[in-house]
């Protein structure tokens, strides 16, 4: 499905343009995807600064392999996969990002759906921010970009079952902070009291 | 507690409120961040492209014709140096040239000494001692003196009686003669420590001096010819080289 690239331009005129090294038809693909690939690097950094970093650094790449790109698969998807993987390589370095744990089925017994929804997507944001960078990686590998537990595993160099533990761990840890920031949406249940 | 299937149920139903609130998400991108974008291409281009002129430069600088120049010089030079230590000597040689024939016809009660010493030996001014001893076989009158497989002092002396009576007579030929080897010219016994030859036998041969019938000796007759051979010049028929060598 093509990009629907807001000028006279089209898609592959763009992407010609890019590879030619033309920074106007650079500017027109920055200002066409920054804001979407802004929020991927938002989703996997720890604080603004460092989206702010990882954008640039991923559209540099972006720009630098535009003759990688064969036109398999939408463009969109090609770049917000270098932009993943660019993320992913910028937390590898940390020590101890994938604490392997047993694989345990943890859910916040107190959380309500409807919490969510009345949660404003920017705070929302910031839970998953202050998730650790090993649990908000995999949380966003998984739920939002969709990959399976066998692709994290290969991705991050880790077990199938390190990435079901991991992500049952940041699940439950954001279900708490959602209920720790919104009290009254609490969920109450029948027969209450099951702790953790 | 919470059963695993309703577990399941709950955290699928997360999973996808999650995704359903971040959907749409397009957060609003720092105004400067183009800027420095255009800014590290720029930078990176610039640092790229010092490489390419730095290495046509020198390539540039240099004519291919004043290379091929500077290399004939080099091979012209190295060659006539070559040719210049290979060729026979030609001054300070009283002989070049002689067949075999024609060095035992000229000194008749020739005394020869036959050794093989290496060059480096001979390359170094020494002293060289060589036992000489008058054969009475007549009919061993040509010289052979190229077995390079003898290492051992060998005298090969053809000489007749009467040669031998009047070998007794000449005052220059007496047994166990010492040969000064540093009387060899030097040029004759660099040459002789060419590279080529460094590995070759060499054979001395010494002559008597030849008598007049006045009995009287010229001042050429005073100098004791010697004849040097190695393998190499050996293996070319004919060729000898004798050098003046005085006792």
């Amino acid at each position: 499905m093509a990009v629907a690239i807001k000028s006279t331009y089209s898609e592959q005129d763009i992407i010609e343009g890019c590879i030619k090294g033309d920074r106007k038809f650079q500017e027109m693909l920055y200002h066409t995807f920054s804001s979407k690939m802004f929020s991927v690097c938002l989703r996997y950094a720890n604080e603004y600064a460092t989206a702010e970093d990882l954008l640039q650094e991923g559209f540099v790449k972006v720009f630098k392999n535009m003759e990688k790109f064969r036109g398999e698969g939408s463009f969109e998807g090609w770049i917000r996969r270098i932009f993943v993987n660019n993320s992913i390589e910028h937390f590898r370095k940390k020590a101890n990002m994938y604490v392997v744990q047993e694989t345990e089925a943890l859910t916040y017994e107190y959380y309500d759906d409807n919490a969510l929804s009345k949660l404003m997507k920017d705070d929302l944001m910031k839970l998953i921010q202050s998730l650790s960078s090993g649990y908000r990686t995999i949380f966003n590998l998984y739920v939002i970009e969709g990959y399976s537990h066998k692709e994290i595993a290969e991705m991050l160099g880790v077990t199938e079952g390190t990435s079901k533990s991991q992500l049952a761990r940041a699940r439950y840890l954001l279900q708490k902070k959602i209920v720790d920031l919104m009290p009254h949406m609490k969920y109450h249940l029948p027969d209450q009291e099951a702790s953790i | 507690m919470i059963s695993d299937k309703n577990m399941e149920e709950r955290n699928d139903a997360f999973d996808s409120a999650i995704r359903e609130r971040l959907s749409g998400h397009e957060p609003a991108v720092p105004h400067a961040l183009w800027t420095r974008i255009s800014a590290e291409l720029n930078e990176s281009e610039e640092v790229a492209a010092p490489a390419v002129t730095h290495i046509q430069a020198p390539v540039a600088t240099t004519p291919w014709w004043r290379v091929a120049a500077a290399a004939a010089v080099v091979l012209t030079v190295g060659a006539a140096s070559l040719l210049y230590v290979l060729q026979p000597k030609a001054e300070n040689a009283v002989a070049t040239t002689l067949p075999p024939a024609v060095v035992n016809t000229q000194s008749a009660p020739a005394i020869v000494v036959k050794e093989t010493p290496q060059v480096a030996v001979a390359a170094t001014p020494a002293v060289a001692k060589k036992t000489t001893t008058p054969s009475t076989n007549p009919a061993m009158n040509t010289v052979v003196a190229d077995n390079a497989d003898n290492s051992a002092k060998e005298v090969v002396a053809p000489a007749t009686h009467d040669q031998d009576a009047e070998l007794a007579s000449a005052p220059a030929v007496t047994p166990a003669t010492t040969m000064d080897l540093g009387s060899i010219p030097a040029f004759s016994l660099k040459r002789l420590s060419a590279p080529e030859s460094l590995n070759d036998e060499i054979t001395i041969i010494k002559s008597a001096p030849s008598k007049k019938k006045h009995g009287k000796h010229s001042a050429d007759e005073e100098t004791t010819r010697v004849i040097i051979l190695n393998k190499k010049f050996d293996s070319q028929p004919g060729i000898r080289y004798q050098l003046p060598v005085r006792f």
